[in-house]
């Protein structure tokens, strides 16, 4: 089970890294959507967590790249971001995010999302193991 | 007598080697600088560091700055290298290209093409998958000698390691431990002596359909990677496409090109 | 002047135009161009970031910053409210920016929007500079917003602004977020003071908090740290485990305990290659002997085209040597699961180490039908160098591998034997290989240079070159610098400047007049090494030759005779650049202080590089003189 986290804030990245490493589960950085595609292009990724304003590649160009691949349509992709704006919000999902949370989040806040993806992608028949 | 690589000498041959081919050489790697360049300081009878700059600098046609590439570069390379690479290129990216087109002609080119094997793997999987399509192969790179020993089209059993039986009886001919390329193969590919820094000579290559640029961007800092990638980027037709190394990355260098990945292969699409 | 300007404005309306073309590459193209203009580009480039084509916006967005200047700044600071890629390519520009956009953010650190706030904040942390970092701290301490916040005490680490210490340590109370990001940035600090209240923080509720203290403290680095980590240690479990052992291999006190050492050995073979850096130091520290087949395995699966390949392995290497001679390091080499990397790097540290027990292992291993073991284990014998080796190595000269003879035969020469005289000699007449030629002669002329150099005269020419090269006796380079083949000379004469000798002296100034330039030029590098003979060198200051010219100059330089310093000025009017430049230098040498004078008229040469070079001379003389004072 391997997790994508994007953003370009080192230290959010290490949080966000620990939440996730300290219950087991393998973890790849990106520091923007950029670095982010050119990382699943060699990586299996279950879900990704991903700001959304990063530098070169912000989370809704990162998005809307990624759901034009076929591939990763049923790639879980999960905003994690300091903007608490509602059309923010409207857009990420019109652009494809599966969620938004806003920052500052905790470590149950992360699992809990992991969990309820994990839940309804085994309920599925598990794509992504 | 001991040849001793002085700070002040290491600055001065670091920041030559920026200047004339981009590439930034860390503190940490002058021990393996000075260990590279003794060779050829004891080849020209030299006595330190400081005659090899001016050799270096000053010799006749810019022979030894070839030289000094090659000593800080790792040349090994071999065929079929990343094949999901060539995979991507033969089933999406050139029936997508010619389907725009509306031609199957085709300019390719392998930008830090080393010893040839990139160029070559690329003519003989056209003339296997994509026959139809006439492709004119163009290969550079910096050092004459990589370029001499890919012109031969000699390689030793490394690189042919991942080459398919098929194409091994088909276009190498092998004697004592070397394999050669047939040459319907080796004049598939034109070859020529290009600097990635050096616009002016970048702008003679326009109107590319696909570029190869793998393995040498990691030798650049961000701001030599940065103008290299820029010239690749004016290299290319609209619709063209860049292939960098699967360990390497743009994303903090540019936002020019348009990404997208296909079978889990990422390709720069200049729109 | 004028026409000048008025040409440059054409050219500027002209670019500024073709922002507009319908072709995007011509756009692309003025918009690079607009990179070398100035402030009246900044408009319409700032515009272009707005353009449908990402290689426009690209380029537009590199011509701002090549721009740069507080008036660009001033100018894309608007954009930090516009959509989130112009916000996004601005935060980009004013990073590159830099110091010039530090006066014009601090409004903002004020804004009512937090996102202004913290995108602010997180600016003056890239950019790394600060005129006024108390306002950070009042961010730090006051700001509503705790994303704010974090990314203060992030942004104050990386100013390293320990005036904001209390402030810090009192964030280490707050909420996980900014005690986080506070933990981060005292790591960056590294101040003693720290230490005591993050060490209470290994009690804290949160595994984040308790993770990135224990994280910092390794970072931080003082000892002190070592006994709250160990206790820390004991009682911990998993990831917070592994990462007290992390921070204790780093300060530098692994402690020798059993489970230490496994989750060590854990760390090297899963960890990335940071942890795998860090637990190899811990596993040296413990000279921990379980854990060497693994790591040469580690150090055996480098890709070795891979840049970062070789520095990794030189470290692994380094590390390993401490280690010493060990039967874990001998026992990899029959070990089938190692790869064969892996075994001709073990191969290469029992040589380096002289390790004698490894020697059957190694005779054996010459007969391998690899490649890079059999060369490996070849040199490393002659490492090692023992006689005992002697038959195995001189089998080994016959070996179809022209690097497998050429160690063999080096390791032959550090041996010395007598025995092996003869068979290397038979090598040397039957050898193509230059690099195997040139081992043959060392180690023939190592074991017996008399019997070598009897019939010197019969060898041919790329033996004698050899012979030239590595000999130490004057009477066999004498003979040598008169050889027929113009490679034996001057590579003869060459040495001749190692050899403090009147007839070696007599013979380079004689070649110095040589009709060849080649000889010339390889008597005259040899001269300068002796720093004499300076009215025969004097002479050669009017050579055709380059090279003879630029040693000649360098030879005077060192002479110590301020003389020396008008025979050398005609010089500093020579045609080529080298020679100019070394002039300059014999003239600092010989004239110091006084030389800046003499140069100063140079400072409008025509060659650029020759102008910087005098400045340099002229600056440091001043520094000079205002240290003097």
């Amino acid at each position: 089970m391997k997790i994508m986290v994007v953003d370009d804030c080192q230290t959010t990245r290490k949080l966000l890294g620990f939440y996730l490493k300290s219950k087991g589960f393998n973890v790849v950085f990106a520091e923007n959507g950029l670095d982010a595609l050119e990382k699943l292009a060699g990586e299996d990724i279950n879900i990704i967590l991903s700001d959304l304003n990063m530098p070169y590649m912000d989370g809704i160009e990162f998005l809307k790249t990624l759901r034009s691949d076929p591939n990763m349509l049923d790639m879980p992709v999960f905003m994690i971001t300091t903007e608490d704006d509602p059309e923010e919000r409207e857009r990420a999902i019109r652009s494809g995010a599966n969620g938004y949370m806003v920052k500052p989040v905790t470590c149950d806040d992360v699992l809990k999302v992991v969990r309820n993806i994990l839940k309804e992608a085994f309920s599925q028949g598990g794509p992504h193991d | 007598m001991e040849i001793v690589l002085q700070d002040e000498t290491f600055k001065q041959l670091r920041d030559f080697i920026y200047e004339k081919v981009g590439i930034f050489i860390p503190d940490t790697k002058k021990y393996f600088l000075a260990n590279k360049l003794l060779t050829r300081i004891r080849d020209e009878n030299l006595r330190s560091f400081e005659d090899y700059l001016y050799l270096v600098k000053y010799s006749a046609n810019g022979s030894e700055l070839s030289r000094l590439y090659d000593s800080i570069t790792t040349n090994e390379t071999f065929f079929f290298r990343e094949p999901q690479q060539f995979d991507v290129l033969f089933n999406f990216v050139l029936p997508e290209i010619t389907g725009m087109k509306k031609t199957k002609k085709i300019k390719l080119w392998s930008a830090a093409c080393s010893t040839g094997e990139e160029a070559y793997t690329i003519v003989m999987m056209c003339a296997e998958k994509k026959p139809d399509i006439r492709m004119d192969v163009f290969a550079s790179d910096i050092s004459d000698a990589v370029l001499a020993s890919a012109m031969k089209g000699v390689y030793n059993s490394y690189s042919v390691r991942n080459v398919p039986e098929l194409y091994l009886k088909k276009y190498f001919r092998s004697h004592d431990q070397n394999y050669e390329l047939d040459a319907s193969v080796k004049n598939a590919v034109k070859f020529m002596s290009i600097n990635l820094t050096d616009e002016k000579i970048m702008k003679s290559m326009c109107d590319m359909d696909v570029i190869f640029c793998r393995n040498v961007l990691i030798y650049f800092d961000d701001k030599a990677k940065q103008k290299v990638v820029s010239l690749l980027y004016d290299s290319l037709r609209p619709g063209g496409v860049l292939f960098t190394g699967s360990t390497e990355s743009l994303h903090n260098i540019t936002r020019a090109f348009k990404p997208t990945i296909t079978n889990k292969v990422i390709v720069y699409r200049r729109t | 002047m004028y026409r000048n300007m008025a040409i440059a404005k054409k050219r500027l309306s002209k670019l500024i135009n073709d922002l507009s073309n319908p072709d995007p590459s011509k756009r692309r193209s003025s918009a690079e161009a607009l990179s070398s203009s100035d402030e009246r580009a900044i408009y319409h480039l700032i515009k272009a970031l707005r353009d449908e084509s990402p290689g426009v916006q690209d380029a537009a967005m590199r011509s701002l910053i090549s721009l740069g200047g507080e008036v660009t700044a001033h100018m894309v600071l608007p954009l930090l409210r516009d959509e989130p890629y112009l916000r996004n390519t601005a935060t980009i520009i004013l990073k590159e920016i830099g110091r010039d956009a530090i006066p014009l953010l601090k409004p903002f650190l004020r804004d009512k929007d937090s996102d202004i706030r913290k995108f602010a904040v997180d600016l003056i942390s890239a950019i790394g500079y600060c005129t006024y970092p108390e306002e950070l701290a009042r961010n730090l301490q006051d700001d509503p917003n705790i994303n704010v916040r974090a990314s203060a005490a992030k942004a104050i680490g990386n100013l390293q602004y320990k005036e904001a210490l209390p402030q810090m340590i009192d964030a280490l109370k707050g909420d996980e977020w900014v005690c986080f990001s506070a933990l981060e940035s005292l790591a960056i600090m590294k101040e003693e003071s720290s230490i005591e209240p993050i060490i209470s923080l290994l009690d804290h509720p949160s595994e984040a908090v308790r993770y990135a203290a224990v994280d910092a403290l390794g970072r931080i680095g003082f000892p002190r740290s070592s006994d709250a980590l160990i206790k820390h240690l004991q009682r911990t479990e998993g990831f917070e485990k592994t990462a007290a052992i992390k921070s204790i291999v780093q300060i530098g006190v692994t402690p020798l305990m059993s489970e230490v050492s496994s989750m060590l050995i854990d760390m090297f073979s899963n960890g990335d290659w940071d942890e795998k850096l860090i637990a190899l130091k811990g596993l040296c520290d413990l000279k921990e002997e379980r854990a060497i087949y693994r790591i040469i395995d580690v150090a055996g699966s480098l890709d070795p085209s891979e840049p970062q390949a070789e520095e990794r392995l030189s470290y692994i290497k380094n590390m390993l040597l401490q280690f010493g001679c060990s039967d874990a390091l001998v026992d990899t080499l029959n070990s089938p699961a190692i790869r064969y990397r892996g075994k001709k790097i073990a191969i290469e540290l029992l040589g380096d180490l002289k390790c004698e027990k490894a020697i059957p292992h190694l005779i054996g291993l010459i007969g391998s039908n690899l490649r890079d073991i059999k060369r490996a284990a070849t040199k490393a014998l002659g490492d090692i160098n023992n006689e005992d080796t002697r038959q195995a190595l001189v089998d080994a000269i016959d070996d179809e591998d022209g690097h497998v003879r050429r160690e063999a035969v080096a390791a032959l020469g550090k041996i010395g034997d007598k025995t092996s005289f003869q068979p290397i000699l038979k090598l040397l007449y039957e050898e193509h290989y230059k690099d195997v030629i040139d081992e043959a002669v060392k180690a023939l002329l190592t074991i017996d240079s008399a019997a070598l150099c009897s019939h010197i005269n019969a060898y041919p020419e790329y033996v004698k070159e050899a012979i030239s090269k590595y000999s130490k006796n004057i009477d066999i380079m004498l003979s040598l610098s008169h050889d027929k083949s113009l490679k034996v000379k001057v590579t003869a004469l060459s040495k001749l400047g190692m050899i403090q000798d009147k007839r070696a002296t007599e013979r380079l100034t004689e070649a110095i007049q040589d009709g060849e330039p080649e000889v010339r030029r390889a008597a005259m590098m040899a001269m300068s090494e002796l720093h004499c003979c300076h009215e025969e060198v004097k002479s050669a200051l009017h050579d055709k030759d380059t090279w003879v010219r630029l040693y000649a100059v360098k030879s005077l330089g060192h002479s110590s005779q301020k003389d020396m310093i008008k025979i050398l000025i005609p010089m500093l009017s020579d045609k080529e650049i080298p020679v100019v430049l070394s002039t300059i230098d014999a003239l600092v040498r010989l004239g110091g202080k006084e030389s800046s004078s003499i140069l100063l008229p140079l400072l409008n040469h025509g060659e650029k590089v020759i102008r910087e070079k005098i400045q340099q001379v002229i600056d440091s003389s001043d520094h000079s003189d205002t240290v003097e004072r």
